[in-house]
């Protein structure tokens, strides 16, 4: 379906290479294969983390090594204060600060719009607003997102490569690369890589919640549970579509 | 989403099966004078009596302000003086003082309150005006070409056009007995406790459907996204079939696959004489086939999306019981309304004034709404409301032309048009504060992008071009955005999608070039696109030609 041989990637990487990168990543560690991001997307690449902990590996991880790369995040104005809270604790921590991005309409803005507590209407559309289209806007200075995303989290994150392609506008056919340095950890190992190196971490996992999103769409877990089982509980929604949003440019599925 | 959708299926399936009156308990909720608005289950069956139940969204912080609004059904959009006055008087004294022509020929009156509603459906049918089908999943308002142009041809393609509305109307008593007798339908009468529509059967159909008449060369009524079409060919100004076209429609969901604007397909070619065993057809092959586990994926053109025109003529031959020929050649050339004075075969005259988005209302130096009643209140002349939002004056003597013009220059509205093309080729739709599904602005936010792409233009000494723009609120497609040269689609609050590529026929779907545009990112973008219309187009290319031909072919080229 795609030419091995293309040149209209602007990201630089063909179907070929992505293929290899991917075989040889799989089995490398984390902080060589951010490395190899840094040497060849330098400013052009950057960390975006909600504070679970494989983001928080992979900063400390860039930090050892020498890895300048910009770190964002996305505050979409709904976030526990123990969220808020904890990016100071990392700012002091590693020295860097984290970028906010944030909606183009608060919280007061959109009832006013769409109605009060739209996550309890639409939940999709919430996140359309206050995570999709501020990523959108950032992934446009970009060619190359880091993310923590990991296998073992939930079904829809079970096939992720660690290199992918995605088609970012249609239009001038112009791509980007997410990189998921992270996706063959479990969470056994992010936790004690966390505790060993005393990374600060949110104090809501001791309290029972497995994945932390939103304050009003995000419940604590049971033991068993998979970890993202306490997002959006009531709707058929595991993703709030910032991992959707984008088509695969290259899918290696197909 | 699959979920959700599910849920909402069964529930307006199991609603229309439950009630085929199409009663619910509207008439028992219009007693109770303490209820502020209609039940869930009421809001589905109001759909089909021409009626919306919606909330002033600009107020939903303080809680919901509910209001109504009602859709006329107007076949080819003719309504009488008379009839025009009493929507006037309507909208001046129950809903927001405007009339709001829609994309299909109707009338919509915003804001009516619940207390209100009875007196205004009422006071539509005494005036010989109907409501019932303009919305819902029936066979909604038949279009048909306004314009009494140049031949008696398009007096009789109209004649063909509100005979086959009546005879597609469901057969329900109960608007009657709700709107006009003011009673509730005892259900447990076997009458009314059997009821089955001779058309639409138990459940009606799975979706809207909307069908469409058009005269070639004009495509003024923007024939290919309807379900239905009926493409007049002519020989020697003389009716001698159609060309069926079917399939089409320009609804569709934001990030859902199965989704999407399609064109209709060519059918075929028949005589008139089936044109009613034809509709009817292409109706009952859309009820038994259309998908009703899935109402984002339940109209007439993702049946023929799966299963293809072969299969569909085949469907439509046996139930008409005629054979379908080869369909006759046609061609379109230009989409859009005949403005200004234009001569009649008659002798008499028609003006055609171009209202912005279709909204009939007075401002400050432009009082539209009251200029025109003043004209219609003195000459009566017949009123038809235009697929592209516009109004035309027909049958006007020729002598009554200059006194027309002075009224209306009385009241600021000038019947030269003094609009640029590309602001008169335009639309959008209402979306807030009225409508439910808006996303984004639309309608409030269009005369002012207008203005700041008019300043581009005219900077870039393209201001005598014609550049069709549309505007929606959602991707459900009411003022036809996946048609126009440049599109607008809202996706969030100051979000849309962006769209590059239509055509001056209206024969052809634009692509997406940018999605997730922030408002203000507009007109930028629009400036840089235009700056290499002016040094790269063609000789006296159209913008939509010229993106498909350069702007979008880098896309798909960088997409091999």
């Amino acid at each position: 379906m795609f030419a091995d041989t293309s040149t209209d990637f602007n990201s630089g990487l063909n179907p070929a290479e992505l293929r290899s990168l991917n075989a040889q990543f799989d089995s490398q560690p984390a902080e060589r294969i951010l490395a190899w991001a840094w040497e060849r997307f330098a400013g052009k690449a950057a960390i975006g983390t909600s504070f679970q902990g494989a983001g928080l590996v992979m900063m400390h991880l860039a930090k050892l090594n020498d890895l300048p790369f910009s770190i964002f995040t996305l505050d979409t104005g709904l976030l526990f204060p123990e969220t808020v809270a904890l990016k100071s604790r990392l700012e002091d921590f590693f020295g860097f600060k984290i970028q906010s991005l944030e909606p183009d309409i608060t919280v007061d803005e959109q009832a006013h719009i769409n109605g009060p507590e739209l996550w309890k209407r639409n939940p999709d559309l919430c996140c359309m607003i206050r995570k999709v289209f501020p990523l959108r806007d950032k992934l446009s200075e970009l060619d190359c997102w880091i993310t923590g995303l990991r296998r073992q989290q939930s079904h829809t994150r079970a096939d992720i490569g660690v290199v992918e392609l995605y088609t970012f506008d249609e239009a001038s056919g112009r791509d980007i690369v997410k990189l998921n340095p992270m996706a063959n950890w479990t969470r056994d190992q992010v936790w004690d890589y966390l505790r060993a190196h005393k990374i600060p971490y949110n104090p809501l996992h001791d309290r029972g919640y497995g994945s932390i999103g939103c304050l009003p769409c995000t419940r604590m877990t049971t033991n068993g549970e998979n970890e993202r089982a306490g997002r959006w509980t009531g709707f058929n929604k595991v993703e709030c579509g910032i991992h959707t949003f984008l088509p695969k440019k290259v899918d290696f599925q197909i | 989403m699959g979920f959700d959708t599910i849920i909402l299926t069964q529930r307006n399936e199991a609603l229309k099966q439950g009630n085929p009156l199409l009663s619910g308990t509207i008439a028992q909720t219009l007693a109770d004078e303490s209820a502020e608005c209609f039940s869930h289950d009421d809001y589905e069956f109001l759909k089909f009596h021409g009626i919306y139940q919606q909330d002033d969204r600009d107020k939903r912080k303080e809680g919901k302000h509910y209001m109504l609004m009602v859709r006329t059904k107007f076949p080819g959009g003719v309504l009488s003086g008379d009839q025009y006055l009493a929507c006037d008087s309507l909208a001046t004294e129950y809903a927001n003082n405007t009339l709001r022509i829609t994309t299909r020929q109707d009338f919509q009156f915003h804001g009516i309150l619940k207390s209100n509603i009875r007196q205004t459906m009422r006071r539509l049918n005494d005036a010989l005006m109907s409501t019932i089908a303009a919305c819902g999943d029936v066979e909604r308002n038949v279009m048909a070409p306004p314009t009494p142009a140049t031949s008696p041809l398009v007096d009789e393609v109209l004649a063909q056009a509100r005979k086959l509305s009546n005879t597609l109307a469901p057969r329900t008593p109960a608007y009657h007995a709700i709107w006009l007798n003011g009673q509730e339908l005892n259900l447990n009468s076997q009458t009314n406790g059997d009821f089955v529509d001779p058309l639409y059967g138990k459940s009606y159909l799975p979706r809207k459907f909307k069908t469409a008449f058009v005269i070639p060369p004009l495509n003024d009524i923007d024939i290919y996204t309807n379900d239905l079409g009926f493409v007049v060919i002519a020989e020697n100004g003389r009716l001698i079939g159609y060309n069926l076209l079917a399939g089409g429609g320009l609804g569709m969901s934001h990030g859902n696959t199965l989704t999407f604007p399609r064109l209709a397909d060519v059918i075929g070619f028949f005589t008139p004489e089936h044109l009613e065993a034809v509709a009817k057809a292409v109706i009952t092959v859309h009820r038994d086939f259309g998908d009703r586990t899935n109402r984002k994926h339940a109209r007439l053109k993702y049946v023929l999306a799966d299963r293809g025109v072969d299969w569909f003529r085949d469907q439509v031959e046996q139930r008409a019981g005629i054979r379908l020929e080869p369909a006759r050649p046609f061609q379109f050339t230009k989409q859009g309304d005949l403005l200004g004075w234009h001569k009649q075969t008659n002798g008499n005259y028609f003006l055609g004034l171009f209202v912005e988005n279709g909204r009939i209302r007075d401002i400050n130096g432009y009082k539209l709404k009251t200029g025109l009643r003043r004209v219609i209140e003195k000459f009566r002349p017949e009123v038809r409301l235009t697929a592209s939002q516009n109004l035309l004056l027909v049958h006007v003597p020729p002598d009554q032309q200059g006194e027309i013009e002075r009224i209306l220059s009385e009241h600021g509205v000038s019947a030269r048009n003094p609009f640029s093309r590309t602001r008169m080729a335009s639309m959008a739709c209402p979306a807030l504060p009225t409508c439910g599904l808006a996303l984004a602005e639309s309608e409030r936010t269009m005369p002012d992008l207008l203005t700041r792409l008019e300043d581009v233009l005219k900077e870039l000494g393209l201001e005598d071009e014609e550049i069709i723009v549309r505007m929606t609120g959602c991707p459900n497609g009411c003022a036809r955005p996946y048609m126009g040269e440049i599109a607008l689609v809202g996706k969030g609050p100051n979000r849309y999608q962006f769209y590059l590529g239509g055509n001056e026929a209206s024969t052809r779907l634009n692509k997406v070039y940018k999605d997730m545009v922030k408002g203000e990112e507009i007109i930028p973008e629009l400036r840089r696109l235009l700056e290499r219309f002016k040094r790269e187009r063609l000789d006296g290319e159209r913008f939509g030609d010229f993106c498909v031909r350069v702007v979008l072919k880098e896309t798909t080229d960088a997409q091999a």
